[in-house]
């Protein structure tokens, strides 16, 4: 032998003989191997579909606002919009008219007309309206009708069909189908696209103005701040007024500043650390249970000559020999879960640089996970290690230094008591200590996973649809009758208008509260008006309040104060919406401001000068009063102004639920007595609130279980590795006379310890965080959210993680009863 | 009165033409308070007919019967409760519980019975054992000498019909080996207990009332110690 290899040896670079003992001793533990590799392979793919589903949703909406406008400006003039598509800040430029949306069957129609080209278009294009048959409007009699539009009209969808449409002001007027386009869905709003030529003739269009739709130059680079103060400079360069600035709040949120978005890369860091700190715990866990049933094993090797750092390489082999199989089947099965969960949004670049992370936190998570038992192994003496039973001494007073364990004589591996009631649950108790850092590590990696889980029931749980449904005015009934749209829209006074001779008045009440199961009739009032302030005007309404109301709403002010009679005698003026009107115009009203109310009374326009005196909490109060109007007076005031107007504007129908269905029928014939009212009902609220929570709801659940499923996995390895490792102790127990159901319900004991231990844990913790999430999301307005235990999720949850040990212990036992006692007993 | 009578016991493995017979054909009877040795060179059969008397295994063919009762009509439960009240057993690696203590261990197989340890007769057995000091003692801080006397306490904690020991010093020095043989053999005169003790060594056999030779499993010599 040479000196250069001999040398070789002593410094241990036989890495090959190292390497293949590592991967013999994968081949000879199968179900060691099974939990880590299922381990890395959850974790592997928890994250990458996480990551992809959060790149996915960012990918999707990047690409689909690259093809968006950034900002649309309103109540544009040909000039205006000439001008802005010459202004080097804007790279896109398109005009397009909206016409008078009117309902026709409870849904709302709307005539809508782009340029046929853009005014500016520096390389880039804008997605508006892409037929799926046939071709765009550009006769001045062609429309194109989405296919779900072409359905509820009756129309087979085929260009060249004929279609025709009565408008608000009554004119009807033919049009040919130039083309269909998809949407997806039924939509709330049917839109019918018309021509450029219409746009400029047609009698629905010629004289509205045109709305610019616009793009900016670089607005990818900037923030939030600086793309607003930009297209904001833009609109007063040109004379648009900040009200008709309507920037897109899709595109805005995809751009760097957003607190939401800050949160949603926290949140979403906090979940990716959650995983991987749950698979460190269950990996090494695994590894630390492999390594203490080797432990003679490694004796053996060291005995033969192996040395430390040779045994800590062999057991860090393994893991990364386990980690080459676990790895590429978590990535593919997170790769096609990701894919399938936002295909919309998938991008070889970002699954490649998702990849490339995921694999370095795992290894790096397996490398940290078995440090320590690679440490354990190797610090094995030959002759400690004939010795070992994995039961940990237990330890001195704190302060003392610890004793070895096996030391002789010493105090440190005696019990304080001298006996404990032997029963098999109490042998099952005294198990635990055997591995108390497994144990606990077993617990802390179910205890994440329960709390997840809990988060997710509570969510579920203390969501009620029906509250989500009830907000607004079904909060007080089931069914909202209002007075026409579409009558309002054309009418000469708006909704006035239609008050001069109101469809809601007595004779209704009265003849609905007659119906069968009807128990309450709620009537609520307005009064239209024009408003100016701030050099701005626009339309709202008028809502009043009685003297004995007062005190109540004096409870909701934000600002000012409430003096019924002062406010009957002085023009005084109650706001809420104050938020909006910062949100819109860029300003907000105090008290003391003044606010000029014009309205018309059924004789006169009138207009009046008002001094803003409070500023009411709008959330409090809608849900205390269900009045939407901007401005509030004193009732006497709003009925003087009024002059004797009918002024109710919406019923709200309380129903016996049992007798719904039959009521919805005999309002529905009241309808259609009277075509200037329109009825909503709540059965239509809920099921689109079930529409929109279902998704998330099964995401969440699916999400958690995912992350119990981790968990469980853990507690099954636990459970199997000390039934196996225990196996000789076992016969030892049976041949002094433990009977097999004594043995079978110490083992079960065991495991729902885990169990009992792990309820505790996601009761306290896990409602504990419930509770927190319910009063966050109710701090962010979500009303329809109440805290309320998940007793029926928790019980599931508790039955399930209970039947694991109970059925993993009589699998087991059945599978070693089949070896004759003597025969374990060697 | 024999304690323990075995007929015409048999253990056969595998099957016809390359059966093993670990046991052919054993008759024996052993006598109330005697302490007796069965003798035998690895592979004879000695450690089989152990198993066979004490319940841990089934015979093929024949008949054990112990204080009267016949375990060939046992079933596994029966069994099991059968050992943990009438047969004591000291293992060659002693298999002590871990996870108990030295007293725990001691009282384990009353305790799975359901019974109150006989505190006044475990402290006669642990001080003749020299146990008093470490009844709190995990197993693993013992020597194997006091380990194999905390064997020797738990088989006769439950005062049964038979102490079976299997090369009960095989994993001992020769001082310690005869202190604890030496303490057999005390307890069996004390308490009046039927012993029955494997082992290879003829030395140690001597120490025994009586001598049964097997070989190929079958019983060649039984004689009485002088």
């Amino acid at each position: 032998m040479s000196r250069k290899t001999s040398g070789k040896i002593a410094v241990n670079n036989n890495g090959r003989t190292v390497r293949s003992l590592a991967a013999s001793s994968i081949k000879s533990s199968k179900m060691r191997n099974f939990f880590i590799v299922v381990t890395i392979i959850l974790s592997v793919s928890l994250l990458m579909v996480m990551s992809l589903f959060y790149a996915g949703m960012d990918t999707e909406k990047a690409r689909q606002v690259e093809k968006m406008q950034h900002v649309v400006y309103y109540k544009l003039d040909r000039q205006q919009l000439e001008n802005l598509s010459k202004d080097k800040r804007t790279e896109y430029v398109l005009g397009m008219k909206s016409g008078q949306g009117m309902e026709v069957d409870g849904k709302m129609v709307q005539p809508v007309a782009y340029d046929s080209e853009p005014l500016k278009a520096d390389g880039v294009e804008i997605e508006t309206v892409t037929p799926v048959k046939g071709k765009e409007p550009e006769a001045v009699n062609e429309a194109m009708l989405s296919d779900a539009h072409c359905k509820a009209l009756g129309l087979k969808g085929e260009p060249g069909e004929k279609v025709s449409f009565t408008f608000l002001d009554g004119t009807t007027e033919e049009f040919v189908l130039s083309g269909v386009f998809h949407l997806d869905g039924v939509p709330k709003v049917y839109t019918i696209i018309l021509s450029q030529k219409y746009a400029e003739q047609g009698s629905q269009l010629k004289d509205v103005t045109y709305d610019g739709i616009v793009r900016i130059h670089d607005a990818r680079k900037m923030n939030q701040q600086k793309f607003l103060d930009t297209i904001r400079t833009m609109a007063s360069d040109y004379g648009i007024a900040r009200k008709y600035v309507n920037e897109n709040n899709f595109y805005l949120d995809t751009l760097s500043g957003g607190e939401l978005q800050a949160q949603q890369n926290m949140l979403l860091v906090g979940v990716g650390i959650g995983i991987l700190f749950v698979s460190i715990l269950v990996i090494y866990s695994v590894f630390y249970l492999a390594v203490v049933g080797r432990i003679r094993q490694f004796g053996q090797l060291r005995t033969i000559g192996m040395t430390r750092k040779q045994i800590r390489r062999m057991v860090r082999y393994e893991g990364l020999i386990l980690c080459g199989i676990g790895i590429p089947v978590g990535l593919l099965i997170g790769g096609v879960i990701g894919y399938f969960l936002k295909p919309g949004g998938w991008s070889w670049k970002n699954t490649l640089i998702i990849g490339c992370v995921v694999i370095v936190a795992d290894i790096i998570t397996v490398l940290i996970s078995i440090r320590k038992p690679a440490a354990i192994a190797s610090s094995i003496s030959p002759v400690e290690a004939s010795k070992f039973s994995g039961v940990e001494p237990e330890k001195e007073k704190k302060g003392k230094k610890k004793e070895k364990s096996g030391q002789k004589g010493g105090k440190a591996g005696a019990s304080k008591k001298l006996y404990r009631n032997l029963t098999p649950m109490n042998l099952a108790s005294m198990n635990r200590t055997r591995n108390k850092k497994k144990t606990a590590l077993t617990m802390a990696s179910l205890g994440i996973g329960g709390v997840l889980y809990m988060l997710a029931a509570c969510f579920i749980t203390c969501t009620s649809l029906e509250d989500y449904a009830r907000q607004g005015p079904y909060r007080n009934g089931e069914f909202v009758i209002d007075l026409s749209y579409n009558v309002s829209k054309t009418a000469e006074h708006g909704q006035t208008s239609i008050q001069e001779d109101n469809p809601i008045n007595e004779d209704l009440i009265r003849q609905i509260g007659a119906i069968d199961g009807v128990e309450n009739v709620g009537v609520y009032q307005e009064l239209q008006t024009r408003w100016e302030s701030h050099d701005e005007a626009d339309q709202d309404c008028i809502v009043s309040f009685a003297k004995d109301e007062a005190d109540k709403l004096k409870t909701m002010l934000e600002e000012g104060n409430i003096d019924y009679d002062g406010m009957m005698q002085e023009d005084q003026v109650l706001i809420q919406y104050n938020g909006l009107n910062k949100e819109i115009y860029g300003w907000e009203y105090a008290v003391g401001d003044k606010v000029k109310l014009s309205w018309y009374d059924g004789r006169n326009e009138e207009e009046r000068e008002f001094t803003v005196v409070g500023i009411l909490d709008t959330n409090d109060y809608i849900k205390y009063s269900n009045n939407y109007g901007a401005f509030i007076l004193p009732e006497e005031k709003l009925n003087q102004m009024a002059n004797g107007l009918n002024l109710n504007c919406q019923m709200v129908v309380k129903v016996d639920r049992e007798k719904e269905a039959q009521i919805e029928k005999q309002l529905n014939a009241v309808m259609d007595e009277n075509p200037q009212l329109t009825m909503g009902t709540l059965k239509e609220e809920l099921a689109e609130g079930e529409r929109s929570f279902s998704i998330l709801f099964s995401v969440m659940l699916g999400l958690s279980l995912f992350i119990v499923a981790f968990s469980i996995l853990n507690m099954v390895n636990t459970l199997i590795t000390n039934i196996l490792t225990r196996k000789h102790e076992f016969a030892m127990l049976q041949s002094v006379g433990m009977t097999t159901k004594q043995l079978s319900r110490m083992i079960q004991m065991e495991g729902l310890m885990l169990t009992a231990g792990n309820l505790v844990i996601t009761l306290i913790f896990g409602s504990a965080a419930g509770y927190a999430m319910v009063r966050i999301m109710q701090y962010f307005g979500a009303d329809y959210m109440s805290f309320r235990f998940p007793g029926w999720l928790f019980l599931g949850y508790a039955v399930f993680t209970a039947i694991v040990p109970v059925v993993v212990a009589a699998i087991m036992i059945r599978g070693f009863q089949k070896e004759a006692l003597v025969d374990r007993l060697r | 009165m024999s304690i323990l009578k075995t007929e015409n016991l048999k253990k056969y493995y595998g099957k016809e033409p390359n059966v093993v017979r670990a046991l052919d054909g054993v008759s024996l009877e052993i006598e109330e308070g005697e302490f007796v040795a069965v003798v035998g060179t690895s592979g004879s059969g000695k450690s089989t007919l152990l198993n066979m008397i004490g319940g841990l295994d089934v015979p093929s063919e024949g008949k054990v019967i112990i204080a009267g009762k016949d375990l060939s009509g046992m079933d596994d439960d029966q069994l099991t409760i059968f050992r943990r009240r009438r047969i004591g057993f000291v293992f060659q690696n002693y298999n002590l519980i871990p996870i108990l203590n030295v007293y725990e261990n001691i009282v384990l197989p009353v305790s799975l019975d359901g019974e109150k340890p006989d505190v006044t007769y475990l402290k006669k057995i642990t001080s003749l054992l020299g146990l008093e000091e470490r009844l709190t003692e995990m197993p693993n801080n013992l020597s194997g000498g006091q380990q194999q006397r905390v064997a020797i306490a738990r088989a006769l904690a439950s005062k049964p019909a038979i102490i079976l020991a299997d090369e009960p010093t095989g994993n001992l020095d020769s001082k310690t080996s005869q202190d604890v043989l030496g303490l057999i053999k005390m307890t069996s005169r004390q308490f009046h207990q039927t012993v029955v003790m494997i082992t290879h060594n003829e030395e140690i056999a001597q120490l025994a009332d009586r001598t049964i030779r097997i070989e190929d499993g079958k019983i060649r010599e039984s004689r009485w110690n002088a």
